[in-house]
């Protein structure tokens, strides 16, 4: 597999002239985007991941390292611009213009037109499912076919890269289900896709790779299955006492929080799903709920420096 | 470009703005030309009508500069007879076929030092008729505009500033303000220089408004002026007014009509009694486009100066550009008529003087036959003119048969008939009560009374006095 | 040359975008009604002198006068906000609303991106302009039945006169993050555009013995000849009060050109000054 995003050394400073207090936003990121992967790019909100997307684009320009794509030094040229589909997060698209219209438009800004525009219109709108609301204004679409809408007109030149910042941000379940199998279709086309995420259970169902941004370093870069070694479990239960969870942290399930009255306790993940409920059984426990323990990307990232840094200890 | 992307944008803004700063600088001397030619413009006019009003001002020094270092140019260029008197320049200047001659002329380097003078002149306050001169950069740091002139007020919105104020005037002039109309009528017009309505209207305001309330001030009353070398009454006072405010205008819009239509007109014919003046302005007023009733007052006027010949020519050419007029036909008619009392009262007036017996018979029968030429157009015509014109050939016949009773009730049946004859009736009524001995009526007596009195007012000079005294008692020779 | 299409391809999209966009603007749509409202307001002024007696072909003119005199300040002010407002917002509400980086991330520089821009605000200014014109046409034509040829020259410069403003207004609008800032700035160019002979004044009035004064003066000075002055569009109104039907005199015609080569000048410097804030502007 041939790299097609490649950054060295990229760095971001944004200068604050008032309090002289300079805000690194990205520190020395090397990054590197294969062809035909999906991507993604992690990092809580505010961790660096829009920065590095816009110096990509040549919205931003980095203080210092430098970014290639597909080998290509001069990110501006058309050659790059051609094959990059841009999808922004929240972006607005005005809702006076019908759906064929604004592909229409950004159609032409690659240069297409006539017969062939049509037809690619045509195209991406059954790619992301749209071909219904082609005549419609874009003021009576729901903010998933808007947000599909916004990935038709990153298509629309039938491009190499995709990139995606958020594009699942805001939307119902069922919409989102509907934009990842869309995105594991163009996978499938052999797009390379680049997602940018603030939340891991979104991407993770898709990506080949991720990459883990926290305070501007690129903290992780591995497979998904790498990442998410571990997964704990949590048991809801009605109550219990203070005997019943010193002998449940002996087994090794502890206390994690108290709601409503109910007990959140936390499986340890050397513990098999049938044990802990035995456990739990075993102390006459009323069980409420068990569910997979949804790890914040900011709780692993924690762990996996916290790891690293144990290991560089050791 | 690539290498030195900052500079080159610096550059080649820089290079735009000097563009921009040269083009400005030649709209300023663009300008400056076109106000040279608009204050040219307005001192022809004023040379043209002899507005020759005596001010400190250098306006008429320098333009005689002005037509005396372009006077070659001019002669090889403005073709046409001149009146006497009058410079090419000053014709020029008036009609627009030679503007873009003059426009080149007056940019021409040959004239620059004049027109930095002009300059000077202007923005030391040295010069008068440049109200008509509106652009700010040219104006700007002129003397006595205060810190900015007056242009620059309202963001270049003056003609809607000068709009209000006019709603302002007119309002004055229904509330009866008539002190507050005319400071503001004349500001209205210092921001709007060519809004010819304005003086229009404000000088007839002026001329028939505000002095229709007002009574005859009786000579004896009235005060002379140098100015107008007339004896001004509380009326004239606001007939000259008027007559200066249009004056201003036409200096300011020397090219439209309206302004000498009305100057001489409503005002010297209708106000003053000028025929002479009216007759002036109105032949400018008809050189100039106008509508097609200018030239026949002009006709008019004309006939009432005694300029029968003149006013003939006049009406004639306007048969031909509308044929069958009613009222040109009737005008061509009773000039005709008048022609021939006058050739009959020449030959009478001569016949009269002469001592030869056989020398009168002969004119006295020349006369005869003019009156006989006279009573047939008459005859033919029959309107109240005509009417009244043969009862005054009948008065006169009686008269030479010495039944000056009867004359003087023809007469007086006449001018009652005739409106616009009564004036000449009632002093021709005089002449023949005198001749007859009748004794006069009061208001006869009284009539003779103001017009001995009108020879003199107030402050009138010993020479003007000694002149109207003469002209005075000419006008009481016998005419008959 | 089939370059130069290639190259001015993608602006012209822009531009049509930018006009489909903007002219669906409430604040525009707003100052449009407006200014009709004035325009045929214009029509009942007249009103206010109707009471005068006798001279029925004086007031008839007075009228006419009135009315292309307000109508004239009323396209003159209200196309100047329109202008403000539309060169002021294009760029920033893109920036805001995020649309620009749609349009950026395409193969569109950001020179070709603000061409399209600034031509797209061209086109919604002359089409609110040829509207307000012609009404006032429309107006002119019902009260004095006659074709006021001249009001195209006025309407021309007038044109020139926006440009000015909105090419600067535009620069502003390119370094700022909200429309607020730029229109305020717009305002601020039209009002100080109109006042530029103050300094002539000020360098009139400078003591040249005295150093600050002469000083003063001598910045004034070089001000005055840098800075644009919209006071000499004021021959739009000068045309105007020519006859209708007379031909524009020659000196006119000698200015009108050297006009809009000013005009041009300054609107080119403007557009330079956006382009130079806004290349390496980061998004």
């Amino acid at each position: 597999m041939s790299v097609v995003i490649e950054t060295k050394g990229l760095s971001k400073i944004y200068e604050s002239s008032f309090r002289g207090q300079d805000v690194h936003a990205l520190k020395e990121l090397d990054l590197t985007v294969k062809s035909g992967e999906i991507f993604a790019y992690l990092g809580p909100n505010g961790s660096g991941k829009t920065t590095t997307i816009k110096m990509l684009l040549g919205l931003i320009f980095p203080t210092s390292g430098s970014i290639e794509i597909l080998g290509l030094k001069d990110i501006a040229s058309a050659k790059v611009r051609q094959n990059i589909g841009y999808l922004p997060e929240g972006a607005y698209y005005p809702d006076f213009l019908k759906g064929e219209e604004i592909l229409r438009f950004y159609g032409q800004l690659y240069g297409l037109g006539g017969k062939k525009l049509e037809i690619r219109i045509s195209e991406v709108l059954e790619e992301v499912g749209m071909t219904h609301a082609r005549k419609r204004l874009l003021r009576g679409y729901s903010k998933g076919m808007r947000q599909r809408i916004g990935l038709a007109q990153a298509l629309i030149s039938d491009p190499q890269i995709l990139i995606l910042d958020e594009p699942t941000t805001g939307l119902d379940p069922i919409a989102r289900k509907e934009m990842r199998d869309i995105l594991a279709r163009l996978r499938d086309r052999g797009k390379t896709l680049m997602i940018s995420s603030h939340e891991l259970l979104e991407v993770e169902l898709i990506s080949d790779r991720a990459g883990i941004l926290y305070q501007g370093v690129l903290q992780n870069l591995g497979t998904i299955d790498e990442l998410l070694t571990d997964r704990d479990l949590t048991i809801e239960v009605a109550s219990a006492s203070e005997s019943d969870l010193s002998v449940l942290a002996e087994k090794g399930i502890t206390q994690e929080d108290r709601v409503a009255g109910k007990m959140i306790l936390r499986v340890a993940n050397t513990l098999s799903a049938y044990d802990a409920l035995e456990i739990c059984k075993a102390q006459n426990l009323e069980l409420v709920s068990v569910a997979p323990r949804r790890e914040t990307l900011e709780e692993l990232f924690v762990r996996t420096v916290g790891e690293a840094q144990n290991r560089s200890i050791a | 470009m690539k290498k030195y992307p900052n500079l080159t944008l610096a550059a080649i803004m820089c290079f735009a703005i000097l563009v921009g700063s040269i083009q400005g600088q030649r709209l300023d001397r663009l300008f400056e030309v076109e106000a040279f030619l608009q204050w040219m413009a307005a001192a022809a006019a004023n040379e043209r009508l002899d507005f020759d009003e005596s001010t400190e001002h250098e306006d008429s020094a320098l333009y005689s500069e002005v037509v005396a270092a372009t006077q070659d140019q001019v002669a090889a260029e403005v073709t046409g007879e001149l009146e006497e008197g009058h410079n090419a320049l000053s014709e020029a200047l008036e009609d627009s076929k030679y503007d873009a001659f003059l426009y080149k002329m007056a940019k021409s380097d040959e004239l620059k030092p004049l027109r930095d003078e002009f300059l000077e002149s202007l923005r030391s306050g040295k010069l008068r008729y440049t109200q008509n001169v509106t652009y700010a950069a040219v104006v700007s740091g002129m003397e006595g505009q205060g810190s900015v002139s007056i242009f620059n007020l309202f963001f270049g919105f003056r003609k809607v500033a000068a709009n209000f104020v006019w709603l302002q005037v007119d309002r004055y002039w229904h509330a009866g303000l008539l002190h507050r109309m005319i400071p503001l009528m004349k500001t209205c017009v210092l921001l709007d220089p060519g809004f010819v309505d304005a003086y229009l209207l404000g000088s007839w305001h002026l001329g028939y408004n505000v002095t229709a309330s007002m009574d005859f001030t009786p000579y004896p009353l009235r005060t002379w002026s140098d100015k107008y070398q007339d004896c001004i009454g509380d009326q004239q006072n606001y007939y000259y007014i008027a007559v200066d405010f249009l004056k201003d205008g036409i200096r300011n819009n020397p090219r439209n009509y309206k302004l000498y239509f009305d100057l001489g007109f409503s005002m010297y014919r209708e106000k003053l009694n000028d025929t002479e003046n009216a007759v002036k302005y109105l032949t400018r007023a008809a050189r100039l486009p106008h509508e097609r009733w200018v030239p026949r007052m002009l006709y008019k006027c004309l006939e009432e100066n005694g300029d029968y010949e003149k006013a003939l020519e006049g009406w004639k050419i306007n048969l031909e550009r509308f044929p069958g007029h009613e009222v040109t036909l009737r005008s061509i008619e009773r000039i005709h008529g008048l022609i021939a009392e006058r050739n009959a009262q020449q030959a009478r007036m001569k016949a009269k003087g002469t001592t030869d017996p056989v020398e009168r018979e002969n004119l006295m029968s020349e006369y005869r036959a003019h009156v006989a030429e006279a009573r047939a157009i008459w005859e033919k015509m029959n309107e109240p003119f005509s009417v009244g014109r043969l009862l005054r050939l009948d008065a006169i016949d009686r008269a030479d048969k010495g039944l000056y009773l009867e004359a003087v009730s023809l007469l007086d049946k006449g001018r009652y008939e005739t409106g616009s004859l009564f004036d000449e009736f009632s002093n021709l009524i005089i002449e023949f009560k005198h001749a007859g001995g009748l004794p006069l009526s009061l208001s006869e007596q009284k009539q003779m009374i103001r017009e001995e009195e009108s020879t003199s007012c107030i402050g009138m000079p010993e020479s003007v006095r000694q002149e109207r005294l003469i002209a005075y008692q000419e006008s009481q020779q016998p005419t008959i | 040359m089939s370059a130069v299409v290639d190259y001015f391809r993608g602006p012209w999209c822009i531009a049509v975008f930018t006009w489909r966009e903007g002219i669906r603007k409430k604040t525009l749509v707003g100052f449009l009604i407006l200014s009709l409202l004035v325009i045929f307001g214009s029509f009942f002024m007249s009103s206010f002198l109707n009471q005068t007696t006798g001279g029925g072909q004086v007031e008839t003119e007075i009228d006419a006068k009135l009315i292309k005199d307000i109508c004239v300040a009323t396209i003159s002010i209200f196309g100047m906000l329109i202008t403000i407002f539309i060169s002021a917002s294009v760029v920033p509400n893109e920036v805001e609303n995020k649309v620009v980086y749609t349009v950026l991330s395409k193969p569109v520089r950001r020179m070709q991106y603000l061409l399209g821009k600034f031509m797209g605000v061209q086109l919604i200014v002359l089409a609110n302009l040829l509207l307000m014109t012609l009404l006032f046409i429309s107006a002119i034509y019902i009260r004095q039945d006659e074709f006021p040829k001249l009001l195209l020259w006025s309407a021309l410069l007038t044109y020139f006169e926006f440009l000015i403003v909105s090419s600067f207004t535009f620069a502003i609008s390119c370094a700022a993050s909200s429309a607020v800032l730029p229109t305020i700035g717009g305002l601020f160019i039209y009002l100080t555009g109109n006042l530029t002979e103050y300094l002539s004044d000020v360098s009139n009035r400078s003591d040249e013995a005295e150093f600050f004064s002469a000083m003063i003066g001598n910045v004034a000075d070089a001000l005055y000849n840098i800075l644009p002055n919209l006071q000499k569009f004021s021959i739009k109104t000068e045309i105007l009060a020519l006859s209708p039907g007379a031909p524009l005199s020659p000196e006119k015609y000698e200015q009108i050109p050297n006009l809009i080569l000013y005009g041009i000048a300054y609107a080119v410097s403007g557009y330079v000054l956006a382009y130079w804030v806004f290349r390496r502007k980061e998004l």
